[in-house]
């Protein structure tokens, strides 16, 4: 790792690492606040609904039924704990605390109030705790004096829950704030200090061996800036001077001993400035921002999709309404993938990339306007075209920008960009939803887009585009999949792996921690923890990758990791099993996610192979292809079984392709000239 | 007894549109069976509230059903806009079965509202109530007798029941055969005895409520009877005496005298539910054949509280959340 590399992880980690402390105490604070602003509340409830129950008894006093004459209690007290929520207990007791009749299961602890406990003054109930219940005590009088209580019981166990929701609220939004925090941090550091740092370096580099021909860009705006602008006075003050020794060597008595002299100065030193001027480069860590903000706009909509669609319909869509949108959209990213490459591999990234970002800013606004579904569905299928071109050219950009030795990190970039965007963006455009509704939310998307086209024309260098003339996308296929190593890589690897994503993340894992009767938001957080997970592992997959140079084994091995984590449930209960094998999947695919990339510009170079672009395209499109067959293919097969016999089935499938990944490699390490 | 009542509580102006255009009140003769009570209050200030002149002519027949032909016959020569009937037997004798009418002996040619009319379709009052096959509408005020037998039960389960009533009296009897045909042998009937008139001997009531106590019966059931609504004092507090709990079907044994509990509709709600039918006939032009016969949706349990304490005998919690107490 470059010095400044070291600068900006270390800048990163500790404005992440003083970020956190101060989130984690506001957040604590907040935390303990809530608990005193809700459990008043909780008190407050108990003794309402004491209240009601109390009030019918007095009543039944009143009316003449002495207090022990009272009947149907039980089928009375019963009735008002399923009336409300959160009972954990309503119970009746004589003045000597003694219960006379109660249900609720809390009420097997209950111990009564002391003989002779008198109420509050002003009214209302003897609040206490006990055990895991707030208790509500109200009295019941007969001619003026306590005969009984009415106790009513919440439990602890209510508030609990709320907290550690909340606690879980707290702790996606401090995530979503430390991700968008390092990804600006980095674009930012990349840009004010790491590219000027590198500039620097490079033209010491370049005057160090004799080269004083280039001049740098000289606005930038830090201190590698004012560096950069002494090092291009010294270099024109060298020409000048070179050019003056020049003159003056025409000027002495012996002008051919002194341009012999001055011919040996040229062949050491070289110079004279060009028109040509030294920049910052585009480099991949500023792809990462334009990324991050495209993916982050495009997740924004990712909560309500299926409800704005519903909404359209007017509620005559059904299911199929809810589903027209998204399948636009991915119908659209997996026919416009090879167009994108294609785009990319004529016009370079940069050019690519504002191409895409056209269709999708234009996408969103129609989403927004839309008044039917079928024109919202239309706006989709835009997005996704944009999308399928945006996506391709920043592949292709950190493929391109990634420093030697660096290439599977630099592409684990891509993927840790696009989960770090898709977390961000669908866990604050549900709240933004909540708050503006779904058309700003999409209007927002809109905005985000625009900016990022800012940031491309504003960051990203002209060019790219290959030099090879294009192959046409029939051909191109042909050669990309003529090459066998590229082939296995997407059948064995990329297309199962989606395949697993699709079905057990996103159709099956759902369903089945329903199934075990886990809440919504409990069962978001459980699929979080695939995203999680994924994001260390790319970047280890990434550094293991480059540093071994064995990404293929590593794909391989990610493989196995997935199989046996989808195999859990025949050594595990289904309620362990299940977050493990949500782990595992996170770990296995952010292991595989880098070298699958990285893999692709070394066979690019085979001959007769197409282009990078062309290449990523096709892998990509083989990973559309596994994402729409995954959940189908998990709904047949829990069609004919059972869910733990599915994420077997998945298991099996993910182990098989791995080996047989493995022994693919095997086979050609083998062969002369073969490479793993 | 003959009288006349006037509701002509607004001038003109204030009418509601319909009855801008009235000419004159609308004339409603009203055939009562023992005088003017809370039902018919119900009915007349359901016009008085909507402020629909209404010319009222009271008939009451005082129990006596002699008077029915002649009733009938005057009727004929008014001519009023709308006869209001008051009672079981009275509809059945002025307006009889509905599918063989004899226009020399019953009410013809005047649409007709009947109110606290038990069983209007066993007692061949009408086809069925959502097609009444004529032109009489009305409400019912009995709960059905299953729901009653609930309703019982929810106050306190129950084995065996007994019930008095007048076996002169068509919708006592058409009750009590309902309640046989749910109850079957726990069901005690006890049919108020005879006298040589062939009409109900309130002396017989002490008899029969202690046969109901030497049968152990848990409740005593109380139909919709007139008879028994005349002796209402005596039958409950022998009842009392004898710690019978009653359940009644309406509510007189209940609000005006010593019963216990009952699910009953109150009869003012009852006739103002009447009244609406008849709005909907005298100022809506609809006719009475296509208005169905309906209940109303709420009844109300009544539970005398006095008399739970003098049996000893109090209503579950819960039932007091819901329940009257008078």
């Amino acid at each position: 790792m470059m010095p400044e590399r070291h600068l900006i992880a270390r800048v990163v980690v500790v404005a992440v690492l003083l970020l956190t402390m101060a989130v984690a105490f506001v957040s604590h604070s907040a935390l303990r606040s809530f608990e005193v602003e809700l459990r008043p509340e909780l008190e407050r409830e108990a003794s309402v609904v004491g209240g009601i129950g109390a009030r019918t008894l007095q009543r039944a006093v009143e009316l003449g039924v002495p207090f022990r004459g009272l009947s149907g209690l039980d089928e009375y007290l019963a009735s008002l704990l399923t009336a409300q929520q959160g009972l954990s207990y309503v119970l009746l007791a004589d003045a000597e605390g003694q219960r006379i009749a109660s249900a609720g299961d809390g009420a097997a602890s209950f111990s009564g109030l002391p003989a002779g406990t008198v109420p509050p003054e002003r009214g209302g109930a003897v609040m206490r705790q006990l055990g895991g219940s707030y208790d509500a005590a109200l009295p019941i009088l007969e001619d003026g004096r306590i005969v009984g209580w009415m106790h009513v019981g919440i439990s602890r166990e209510r508030l609990d829950t709320v907290l550690n929701d909340t606690r879980w609220d707290v702790l996606i939004v401090l995530l979503v704030v430390l991700l968008a925090t390092s990804e600006f941090l980095r674009f930012s550091l990349f840009r004010t200090v790491s590219a000027p740092v590198e500039l620097v370096s490079r033209l010491q580099a370049r005057l160090a061996a004799g080269d004083w021909t280039l001049r740098a860009q000289d606005n930038i705006v830090s201190e590698a800036g004012r560096v950069v602008r002494h090092l291009n006075v010294l270099v024109r003050r060298m020409n000048d001077r070179f050019d003056r020794l020049r003159w003056m060597a025409t000027q002495t008595g012996a002008p051919s001993r002194a341009a012999t002299v001055l011919d040996g100065v040229r062949q050491r030193l070289r110079f004279g400035v060009t028109a040509v001027q030294d920049g910052l480069g585009t480099g991949a860590a500023s792809g990462r921002l334009p990324l991050f903000l495209f993916v982050f706009a495009e997740q924004l909509s990712t909560s309500f999709n299926p409800i704005y669609a519903l909404e359209l319909a007017g509620g005559q869509g059904g299911i199929i309404g809810a589903a027209l949108p998204i399948v636009a959209f991915v119908a659209a990213v997996a026919l416009f993938t090879p167009f994108g490459g294609s785009v990319v591999a004529r016009r370079g990234p940069r050019d690519a990339m504002l191409i895409g970002l056209v269709p999708a800013a234009l996408g969103h606004i129609g989403a927004a306007l839309a008044t039917d579904l079928t024109t919202f569905a239309i706006a989709r299928g835009i997005c996704g075209a944009g999308y399928a071109i945006v996506t391709i050219a920043c592949q292709v950009h950190l493929a391109q920008e990634a420093p030697k030795g660096r290439v599977a990190r630099s592409l684990g970039g891509f993927t840790a960009a696009v989960m770090t965007g898709a977390v961000c963006g669908t866990a604050i455009g549900a709240v933004l939803a909540d708050r503006v509704g779904f058309r700003v939310t999409l209007t927002f998307s809109m905005v985000l887009v625009v900016l990022t086209t800012l940031l491309v024309l504003r960051n990203f260098v002209a060019g790219g585009g290959s030099e090879q003339k294009p192959m046409g996308l029939w051909r191109s296929a042909r050669a990309a999949f003529s090459e066998p190593r590229f082939a296995l890589l997407v059948l064995f690897a990329a297309i199962p792996a989606k395949v697993l994503l699709g079905g057990f993340i996103f159709f099956l894992a759902p369903l089945e921690l329903r199934e075990l009767g886990l809440s919504q938001a409990a069962i978001g957080r459980n699929i979080m923890l695939y995203g999680l997970c994924m994001l260390p592992a790319i970047v280890v997959g990434a550094w293991l990758t480059d540093r071994t140079g064995r990404g293929g084994l590593i794909i391989a091995l990610a493989g196995v990791i997935n199989g046996f984590a989808l195999l859990l449930p025949l050594w595990l209960d289904r309620d362990m099993a299940l977050p493990i094998a949500i782990i595992g999947t996170g770990l296995a695919q952010g292991l595989a996610a880098a070298p699958m990339l990285a893999i692709i510009p070394g066979l690019s170079l085979v001959r007769g192979a197409p282009n990078s672009a062309a290449m990523l395209s096709f892998l990509r499109l083989g990973e559309r292809f596994g994402s729409v067959i995954g959940p189908p293919a998990a709904a047949a097969l829990l069609a004919l079984g059972s869910g733990q016999q599915t994420m077997l089935a998945l298991g099996v499938i993910s182990l098989a392709t791995a080996i047989g990944y493995a022994l693919s490699l095997a086979v050609q390490a083998r062969r002369p000239g073969g490479a793993a | 007894m003959l009288q006349r009542r006037h509701i002509l509580a607004a001038p003109a102006s204030l009418l509601a549109t319909p009855a801008v255009a009235q000419a004159r009140p609308f004339r409603i003769m009203m055939l009562l069976t023992r005088g003017w009570e809370e039902a018919c209050d119900g009915f007349r200030d359901h016009f008085a509230a909507r402020r629909i002149p209404v010319e009222l002519i009271v008939r009451d027949i005082a129990t006596d059903m002699r008077l029915v032909p002649g009733l009938v016959q005057e009727v004929r020569q008014v001519r009023p806009d709308l006869v209001y009937v008051w009672g079981t037997g009275l509809a059945v004798a002025a307006l009889g079965p509905w599918d063989a009418v004899d226009p020399s002996k019953h009410i013809t040619g005047v649409p007709v509202v009947f109110n606290i009319v038990t069983d209007p379709v066993g007692n061949r009052l009408i086809r069925s109530n959502i097609d009444p096959g004529r032109p009489v509408t009305g409400t019912e005020y009995i709960a059905s007798v299953e729901v009653q037998m609930r309703a019982m039960a929810r106050y306190r389960p129950f084995t065996r029941v007994a019930t008095i009533f007048n076996p002169n009296e068509s919708n006592s009897r058409s009750v009590v055969a309902q309640a046989r045909a749910l109850l079957g042998d726990n069901l005690l009937e006890l049919p108020v005895a005879l006298n040589a008139a062939r009409q109900p001997d309130p002396d017989s009531i002490p008899a029969a409520l202690m046969r109901a106590r030497q049968a152990d019966v848990d409740w005593l059931y109380i139909p919709p009877d007139t008879f028994l609504n005349n002796h209402r004092a005596l039958l409950t507090r022998e009842a009392l005496v004898l710690r019978l709990p009653i359940f009644a079907a309406t509510e007189r044994f209940v609000l005006f005298a010593d019963g216990l509990a009952g699910l009953v509709s109150r009869y003012y709600s009852v006739g103002a539910f009447t009244g609406y039918k008849a709005a909907q006939i005298l100022r809506d032009g609809r006719a009475p054949e296509s208005i169905p016969v309906e209940t109303l949706t709420r009844m109300s349990y009544l539970i005398r509280m006095e008399s739970a304490r003098q049996l000893h005998f109090y209503p579950p919690v819960g039932l007091l959340r819901t329940a009257e107490t008078v």
